[in-house]
C-alpha cells in the first residue's frame, strides 16, 4: 500500500487543519415522490491553495454538496440533516445568516454552470461587479469601480473599462464566464467552488476558461474546488480527484495514481467510456450500462452493484465504506491524496486496463438470475 | 494574461443598448402601439391643457342653447343645459386621467409589494397572503366597488380607491408569479453565492426583472379604470359637483334625451372613452411585445 500513500500531498504549513473539512454530509431534498437522499455521509477536506477535482455524472450530488457547504440550498425543500462542514475551523452550519452572507464571495466563491443565466440580464456587468464589493468593503463606488477593472483585466477581458457599461447580453459565452469568474475572484476568496465551469461554452472556449481559473486562482492563492462530470477537464487541471455516485465519494486518489490506477468499477467504468487521445485506435469505448439508483430508496449495499460487473454477493448487502483499497475498515486520519476506494471487489489493474472482471468472474446480479432487474429492484426496495 | 487576450480590434467597444432601449426600438417600429401611444398622449395633452384649449366654460351655458346641434361655434353641439359639449369632454378627460392614474398607482404600489413579499417569502407567509386575495378576487368586482363608493361617499377620489382596492389582488398574483419564477433563477443564486444581502437581491436583481409583465398590467389597467370610472360615473357615483364633468356622469345627463333628436349628446363623450380606452389597449399590447425577451429577434 505504500506506493498509494506515496502520492500524498505534502503536510500544511502554518495552520493546522485544512481550508475546508466536510464531515459525513447528509442533504435530503423533499419531493412528490419521497424524500430524495442526494449527499449520503460525504467526507472530504481540501487544503489551501489546491485544486481539488469533484468527478461524477449528473445526480451524483456534487452540486447539492457544494450548495450545501454554502447553505445555498433551494428552501424549504432542500436541506442538510447530518454532517458539518468547517472552513477555517469555523462551522459553517450553524453559522447565523448575517455571517453566512459576508463569508459567501469574500472568503468563498462561486462560479455556475450556465453564464447565459447567472448574470442578471437587466444591470450592467460594471454595476454587478461593483455590488460584489460594495457588499462586503467599505469603499466607495471609485473605488470598487478600480478594482472592477483590475479584476476584468486580471481575467482576459478585453477593453474592460468600455465593458463595465455594457450588460450581459452584449457578451459572448466565453466572455460572460469570464465576468463570473471575475465577480467571484474580485475579493480574493481563499476558496472557489467552481460547478460545471465549461460545461455550458463551447469546446474551443473550454481549455481558455480552465486555464483561465487555474491561472487566476494560482496568482490569487485561492484554492479551487472543481466540480465536472468530464474527467478530461479535470486531467489536466487538478491535482487531487474525488469521484462521487449517488450521493457518496466512491473513489478519491491524486489524480496520476487516479488516472494509472483506478480501483473503483464506476471509476474503471467512466474511463473507458471516454476516448483517450494518447491511446491506439484499437481500444474499445466502454459503456456503463444502466441508470444511477432512484434516491428516493436508497440500496442496502452498495448503490453501484446493480450496474457493476464486479459486484459480488457482499455488494448487495453491505455498502462498502471508502477505505484503502483491500481494507474493510473505514479510513480515518490518513494523509491527504491517500488512495481510497468504496469497493467490496476492487479491481486490479489489469481488470482496469481491460474494463472488465478478469474471466471467469460473474457478476453477483447477474449469477442472482438472468432477471437482473428483478434482482436489483429487490435490493434497492429494502431501505437502509 | 497569454493566449487569452483577444486583439483589441475585434472587442471594439459596443455601444451601450440596454434592454430598455432595445424594447423602446420594437416600440416604435409597431404601428398599432404607436396609435395607441398617440391616443394616449392627445389624451394627456387634452387633460393636462384643457383650461387653455376649452372654447367654452364647460360649467356654463344658457338654458336657451340647449341641445344644439354640432355647428361651427359648437364643434359638438350643446347639452341639455346648453353647456359645450366639446369643453365638457376636454374637462373630463381630467376626470378620468385622475381616477385612472390614481387607482393605478395605489393599486400597482400596494400590490407590488404585497406580491413581493408574498412570492420572496414563500412558504405559510406566502400561503395566507394569497387566500386573502383569492377572497378578494372571489367577490364581483363591480359589486365590491359600489360597496366602498357608497361607504366612503360619490367622488372621483373614492372611485379611484375603490378601482385600486380591485387591482391590488391583480398586481399582487402577477407580482408574486414573476417572482416566484426569479427567485429559482441562476442569477438569483449566483447573487446570495456573492453574499448581496435579501433586500439587494429583491431590489436589484428580483424586481428589475419583474417589472416588464408589470408595466404592462398596469398600462391596460389604466384602459380599464377609465371605463370602471365611466360606469361608476353613469351608475350616479361620479363627482357630485356638477362643476367637475365626467365622461360616464355626461352619458347619464343626457340618456333621457336620446330618443328625442339629441344622440350626439351621448355619441361624443362615448367617443371620447372608446379613445382613451383603446389608446391604452394598443399601447399595452406593444409594451407587452416590445417587452417580451422571447420576442427578440
Amino acid at each position: 500500500m505504500s506506493d498509494q500513500v506515496a502520492g500524498a500531498l505534502p503536510a500544511p504549513a502554518g495552520r493546522d487543519g485544512p481550508l475546508l473539512r466536510v464531515c459525513d454530509l447528509r442533504v435530503e431534498f423533499s419531493s412528490s415522490s419521497g424524500r430524495v437522499h442526494a449527499v449520503n455521509g460525504v467526507s472530504f477536506d481540501v487544503e489551501a491553495h489546491e485544486l481539488l477535482g469533484i468527478v461524477g455524472e449528473s445526480g451524483c450530488g456534487k452540486s447539492v454538496t457544494s450548495l450545501a457547504i454554502l447553505r445555498l440550498l433551494a428552501k424549504p425543500a432542500g436541506r442538510v440533516v447530518g454532517g458539518h462542514v468547517e472552513f477555517e475551523g469555523i462551522d459553517l452550519l450553524s453559522l447565523n445568516d448575517e455571517a453566512m452572507r459576508d463569508l459567501r464571495g469574500r472568503q468563498v466563491a462561486m462560479i455556475f454552470q450556465d453564464p447565459m443565466t447567472s448574470l442578471n440580464p437587466v444591470t450592467t456587468i460594471g454595476e454587478q461587479l461593483i455590488e460584489v464589493v460594495q457588499a462586503h468593503t467599505k469603499l466607495d463606488r471609485k473605488a470598487a469601480e478600480e478594482k472592477a477593472l483590475e479584476t476584468l483585466d486580471l481575467v482576459g477581458l478585453p477593453n474592460a473599462k468600455a465593458r463595465l457599461k455594457n450588460f450581459p447580453h452584449q457578451f459572448s459565452g466565453g466572455m460572460r464566464q469570464r465576468v463570473m469568474i471575475a465577480m467571484a475572484l474580485i475579493l480574493g476568496p481563499k476558496l472557489l467552488i467552481a460547478d460545471e465551469p465549461t460545461t455550458a461554452l463551447d469546446v474551443t472556449i473550454q481549455a481558455q476558461i480552465l486555464d483561465l481559473i487555474a491561472r487566476v486562482a494560482t496568482e490569487t492563492g485561492a484554492a479551487v474546488m472543481l466540480i465536472t462530470h468530464d474527467l478530461g477537464v479535470v486531467a489536466g487541471m487538478t491535482r487531487r480527484i474525488q469521484v462521487m455516485y449517488a450521493g457518496q465519494i466512491v473513489e478519491t486518489a491524486m489524480t496520476d495514481e487516479l488516472f494509472a490506477h483506478p480501483r473503483h468499477p464506476y471509476t474503471v467504468g467512466l474511463l473507458r467510456s471516454i476516448p483517450r487521445l494518447d491511446d491506439s485506435g484499437s481500444r474499445e469505448l466502454i459503456p456503463i450500462e444502466g441508470l444511477p439508483p432512484d434516491l428516493t430508496k436508497l440500496p442496502l449495499g452498495c448503490p453501484y452493484a446493480p450496474r457493476c460487473a464486479w459486484a459480488i454477493e457482499r455488494c448487495l448487502a453491505e455498502n462498502p465504506p471508502l477505505a484503502m483499497p483491500g481494507s474493510s475498515e473505514p479510513a480515518t486520519g490518513v494523509p491527504l491524496g491517500t488512495h481510497l476506494a468504496a469497493c467490496w471487489n476492487p479491481a486490479t489493474d489489469e481488470e482496469a486496463r481491460a474494463g472488465v472482471p478478469a474471466s471467469g468472474h460473474i457478476s453477483a446480479v447477474e449469477a442472482a438470475g438472468r432477471d437482473r432487474a428483478a434482482t436489483a429492484a429487490a435490493a434497492l426496495g429494502k431501505q437502509p | 494574461m497569454a493566449g487569452i487576450a483577444l486583439p483589441q480590434q475585434l472587442e471594439a467597444p459596443i455601444k451601450g443598448t440596454s434592454l430598455w432601449r432595445d424594447a423602446a426600438r420594437r416600440l416604435v417600429r409597431n404601428p398599432a402601439a404607436m396609435v395607441g401611444l398617440f391616443l394616449v398622449f392627445m389624451f394627456v395633452f387634452v387633460a393636462a391643457f384643457a383650461p387653455f384649449i376649452s372654447p367654452y366654460s364647460p360649467t356654463s351655458g344658457t338654458i336657451d342653447d340647449k341641445f344644439l346641434s354640432p355647428s361651427l361655434s359648437h364643434i359638438l353641439g350643446t347639452d341639455l343645459q346648453g353647456r359645450d359639449i366639446l369643453s365638457r369632454i376636454l374637462w373630463g378627460a381630467r376626470s378620468s386621467l385622475w381616477v385612472s392614474v390614481l387607482s393605478v398607482t395605489v393599486g400597482l404600489s400596494i400590490g407590488l409589494t404585497y406580491g413581493s413579499i408574498s412570492g420572496y417569502a414563500g412558504g405559510w407567509v406566502d400561503f395566507w397572503m394569497m387566500r386573502v386575495v383569492d377572497i378578494i378576487l372571489s367577490l364581483p368586482g363591480l359589486l365590491l366597488t359600489i360597496t366602498i363608493v357608497l361607504f366612503l361617499g360619490p367622488g372621483l377620489n373614492t372611485i379611484a380607491l375603490a378601482i385600486a382596492v380591485e387591482n391590488v389582488p391583480i398586481f399582487a398574483r402577477l407580482v408574486r408569479s414573476s417572482i416566484l419564477a426569479l427567485k429559482e433563477s441562476d442569477f438569483v443564486l449566483a447573487a446570495h453565492s456573492i453574499g448581496a444581502s435579501n433586500r439587494r437581491i429583491l431590489l436589484q436583481h428580483v424586481m428589475p426583472n419583474a417589472l416588464t409583465p408589470v408595466i404592462v398590467q398596469g398600462t391596460l389597467a389604466l384602459a380599464t379604470a377609465i371605463v370602471d370610472a365611466a360606469g361608476l360615473g353613469y351608475l350616479g357615483f361620479g363627482p357630485q359637483d356638477p362643476a367637475t364633468p365626467e365622461w360616464g356622469t355626461m352619458l347619464t345627463d343626457t340618456q333621457r334625451y336620446l330618443t328625442s333628436g339629441a344622440a350626439f349628446t351621448a355619441l361624443f363623450p362615448g367617443i371620447a372613452i372608446i379613445l382613451a380606452v383603446l389608446g391604452f389597449n394598443l399601447l399595452g399590447d406593444g409594451l407587452r411585445e416590445a417587452l417580451d425577451p422571447r420576442l427578440k429577434r
